[in-house]
C-alpha cells in the first residue's frame, strides 16, 4: 500500500555543470561524471527509503531537448521564453521524423545495474515533442503527432522493455494545453504503446484546467497509472477537510467517472524551498485515499521533477514524503 | 484605399546575446538593451514599415508594467499564456483601480525607450480591458465587468499619456476575445468598454488585434466598435470565413505566422493580402505578424520581419 517513487529531474550539482562545459574535459571523462551523478543520484533516492527510483535525469540537457536531439527529422532553431528570461531549446521538424535507436538505454542499465530497488524510466511522450516543436514539414499537428507516436516513441519503448524496463513513465506535461485535441491525444497515445509489455504511467502537471479536459477521454487511455500534480494547488493546513484539501478536489473526477487505475498523488509542491511537514503528507494521502475508497490504488509521489529545488531541499522533501507515507499507512493498518 | 503598408506586432524576441547577459546580471545591461532595441527599431524603418514600435525587449510579459507598477495590483504566480509553453506573471487584483484617485502617471510609458523611436510615426501595443481581466485573478471586486470597466478607465489614462508622447496607433491586443469567443451580451460589455478607451484616445488610431482563436463569429459585432481597423490572426481564422463582410474600417493583416519557423515568402504574403483587400475592401490595410514574434527564436523572427517588409513593397507597387 502506498508506494513510494520520485518523478524524474533532480538540480545537476553547479560543478558538474562546469565540468561538462569545460571544453579541454575528454568524453570519456563526461560519461565517468554522468555515471558518477547517476550513483549518486540512485542512491539518493534509495537512502530516502523510495521504493522506485531512477537516476534523476543525470545524463539529460532537458526532458524536451534531450529527447529531440536523438529523433531524426528536428533542427535546434534557438530559444524560446518559458517565462522572464528562463528559456528553452526548441527544435524545427523538417523532415519525416524516425527513430535512431534507443536513447534511454544505457541510462536504464545503468540504473538496473546499480541499483537494489525497482527502476521507474521517465520518457517524453509523443503529444509533448510534437506540442513542443515548430512543425516545418507535416501537414497538421495530427499527422506529426502519430509520426512520432507509431516511428519513434513505439520502437523506443519496446526497446526498453526488452532491455528489462518493467516499468515506464510517459511524461506528457503538454497534454492539457490543447483541451480540443484531447481525442487525438488519446489515439495516437494507445498507438505508441501498442504491443508494449510493461506497466506504463503517465505523468501530467500544470494543467491549466485542473484536468478537467482529460474527461472523458482519458477512459480509454491505456495506461495503468496516472501521476498527477496536486500538491501545488492545496494549502498547507493539516486535517482532512474538503478546505483544507482543496487542492485534490481533481481526485473526485476520476471516483465520478468511475476509473479505478492507480493515482500518483503529487504530495510535494517542487516550486517551493518549504518542505513538507510528514503530517501534511499523511494527510494528503489520507484524503486522496477516502475519496478514492481504496488506499490499493494510490502510489506517492512530488508534483514533478524537483530539478528546480536544491539538491539539500529535494532530499528533505522526499525523507518527509516517505515519512509521511508511512504514517498514511499507519493510520489506515490501525482503522 | 487608404494607405498600404506594415508594422510589427507585440514584443520582439531577445537576442542570444540578451538572454546572456540578463541570466548573468551583466553590469552593462541596461545599455545592452537600449542597443538592440535600437537595431530592430533601425531596422523598421530601413524597412519602411508605416508605424515605429519599441520591441520591448526588456518586457517579461505584455501585463508586467501593469502588475508591477499599477496601485491595486499585485504580482502573483506563473500562470500559462493561453496554449502556449509560454508563462506570465498573474496580476492579482487586490485593491479597486480607481482610475482617477490613484493612478500615479503612466506606467508603460515608463518602460519604453521613446527616445529611440526619433521621429518616426509611432505605434504601442497594449492589451485591451478583456484580456487583461481575464489574465488577472480578482480579489477585489467579485464582479468581472466591473473590474474590466475600471481597467478601461487605467488604459484610458495611459494611452491619453502615450498620445501626449507622440503616438499615433495604438493596437490593443485582444487574444481573450479571439480565444473564448464571448456570447453576444459579453461582447457588448466588452464593445462598451473599448469604445469607452477610443472615446478619450485623444486623435490617436486604434486598432483591436484578435489572435489565438477563429473570430469568424463574433466577426460582424466587431464591425460595430468605434475602432479604426481590426486586426485579424489569419492563421486561426480562414479569409473565406469572412468574405461576406465588407470592411469599413482599416485592417491589419496578420498573415505571418509568428509562431511557427516555417518563413512564408514575400510573393505569397503579397498574393495573400491582394486577395483579402479584395474580398473585405479595408479603408486602409497594414500587413503584420499573427501575434508577438516572442513565440519565435530572434534569428527567424529578424528574416519574418524583412519578408514582411518585401512583401509590402511589392503590395504597394501592385
Amino acid at each position: 500500500m502506498f508506494k513510494t517513487q520520485e518523478i524524474g529531474s533532480i538540480k545537476k550539482p553547479d560543478w558538474f555543470v562546469s565540468f561538462l562545459k569545460n571544453p579541454r574535459v575528454s568524453k570519456e571523462a563526461r560519461e565517468r561524471a554522468r555515471d558518477d551523478l547517476a550513483y549518486l543520484n540512485i542512491h539518493m533516492f534509495e537512502d530516502a527509503g523510495l521504493d522506485y527510483v531512477y537516476d534523476g535525469e543525470a545524463r539529460r540537457v532537458e526532458m524536451y531537448e534531450y529527447a529531440a536531439r536523438h529523433m531524426h527529422g528536428f533542427d535546434f532553431a534557438g530559444r524560446i521564453r518559458s517565462w522572464d528570461n528562463r528559456y528553452y531549446r526548441k527544435a524545427r521538424c523538417t523532415d519525416k521524423v524516425s527513430y535512431l535507436g534507443p536513447y534511454h538505454l544505457e541510462e536504464l542499465q545503468y540504473v538496473k545495474k546499480n541499483s537494489k530497488m525497482e527502476p521507474k524510466i521517465p520518457i517524453t511522450g509523443p503529444y509533448t515533442i510534437m506540442d513542443w516543436s515548430f512543425n516545418e514539414y507535416y501537414r497538421n499537428r495530427e499527422e506529426f503527432l502519430f509520426d512520432v507516436s507509431k516511428n519513434i516513441i513505439r520502437p523506443l519503448l519496446r526497446d526498453l522493455v526488452a532491455g528489462g524496463a518493467n516499468i515506464i513513465q510517459i511524461d506528457e506535461p503538454a497534454v492539457t494545453t490543447h483541451p480540443r485535441e484531447m481525442k487525438t491525444f488519446v489515439e495516437a497515445f494507445n498507438e505508441s504503446v501498442q504491443g508494449v509489455d510493461c506497466k506504463i504511467s503517465i505523468h501530467i502537471c500544470y494543467s491549466g484546467d485542473n484536468y478537467r479536459s482529460l474527461f472523458p477521454h482519458v477512459l480509454d487511455l491505456k495506461v495503468d497509472q496516472f501521476t498527477l500534480e496536486f500538491a501545488n494547488r492545496d494549502t498547507l493546513s493539516l486535517g482532512l477537510s474538503e478546505e483544507s484539501r482543496v487542492g485534490y478536489d481533481a481526485i473526485k473526477l476520476f471516483r465520478e467517472y468511475g476509473d479505478k487505475r492507480i493515482i500518483g498523488l503529487g504530495v510535494l509542491d517542487v516550486h517551493v524551498d518549504r518542505i513538507e511537514e510528514p503530517e501534511l503528507v499523511r494527510d494528503r494521502i489520507l484524503y486522496a485515499a477516502k475519496t478514492l475508497d481504496d488506499p490499493n490504488k494510490i502510489y506517492v509521489n512530488p508534483d514533478c521533477g524537483l530539478r528546480t529545488r536544491s539538491r539539500e531541499i529535494a532530499f528533505k522533501k522526499i525523507t518527509n514524503m516517505v515519512e509521511g507515507t508511512r504514517l498514511a499507512r499507519e493510520k489506515i493498518q490501525s482503522m | 484605399m487608404g494607405e498600404i503598408g506594415a508594422f510589427l506586432t507585440g514584443i520582439f524576441p531577445r537576442p542570444e546575446r540578451l538572454i546572456e547577459a540578463t541570466r548573468k546580471r551583466d553590469p552593462d545591461l541596461e545599455n545592452l538593451v537600449e542597443r538592440e532595441e535600437r537595431k530592430i527599431i533601425k531596422l523598421q524603418r530601413q524597412y519602411g514599415l508605416t508605424y515605429c514600435s519599441d520591441p520591448l525587449l526588456d518586457w517579461d510579459d505584455m501585463l508586467r508594467p501593469f502588475t508591477d507598477g499599477l496601485p491595486g495590483l499585485k504580482s502573483g504566480p506563473l500562470n500559462r499564456i493561453f496554449e502556449n509553453n509560454t508563462f506570465y506573471r498573474m496580476p492579482l487584483v487586490v485593491e479597486k483601480l480607481d482610475g482617477n484617485s490613484k493612478y500615479r502617471g503612466s506606467v508603460v510609458l515608463k518602460h519604453l525607450h521613446t527616445h529611440l523611436l526619433g521621429k518616426s510615426r509611432r505605434k504601442v501595443d497594449l492589451l485591451d480591458p478583456f484580456t487583461i481581466t481575464d489574465l488577472s485573478d480578482d480579489r477585489c471586486y467579485g464582479n468581472k465587468v466591473e473590474l474590466m470597466f475600471d481597467v478601461a478607465k487605467v488604459l484610458s489614462k495611459e494611452i491619453r499619456a502615450l498620445v501626449k508622447s507622440g503616438f499615433s496607433m495604438i493596437q490593443l491586443n485582444a487574444p481573450s476575445i479571439a480565444y473564448h469567443e464571448p456570447n453576444g451580451d459579453q461582447l457588448n460589455q466588452i464593445g462598451d468598454a473599448i469604445n469607452e478607451i477610443v472615446k478619450h484616445s485623444s486623435g490617436a488610431k486604434v486598432y483591436l488585434h484578435l489572435y489565438w482563436g477563429d473570430i469568424s463569429k463574433i466577426f460582424p459585432k466587431l464591425l460595430d466598435l468605434d475602432i479604426d481597423g481590426i486586426g485579424v490572426d489569419f492563421t486561426y481564422t480562414p479569409i473565406e470565413s469572412i468574405k461576406e463582410y465588407s470592411l469599413d474600417k482599416g485592417l491589419a493583416c496578420g498573415c505571418i505566422d509568428a509562431q511557427n519557423t516555417k518563413m512564408e515568402d514575400p510573393k505569397s504574403i503579397a498574393d495573400f493580402a491582394s486577395h483579402v483587400i479584395e474580398v473585405l475592401s479595408p479603408r486602409e490595410f497594414f500587413l503584420t505578424n499573427s501575434c508577438d514574434l516572442e513565440y519565435i527564436p530572434y534569428p527567424f523572427a529578424i528574416r519574418k520581419l524583412t519578408n514582411m517588409a518585401k512583401a509590402s513593397f511589392i503590395l504597394k507597387g501592385r
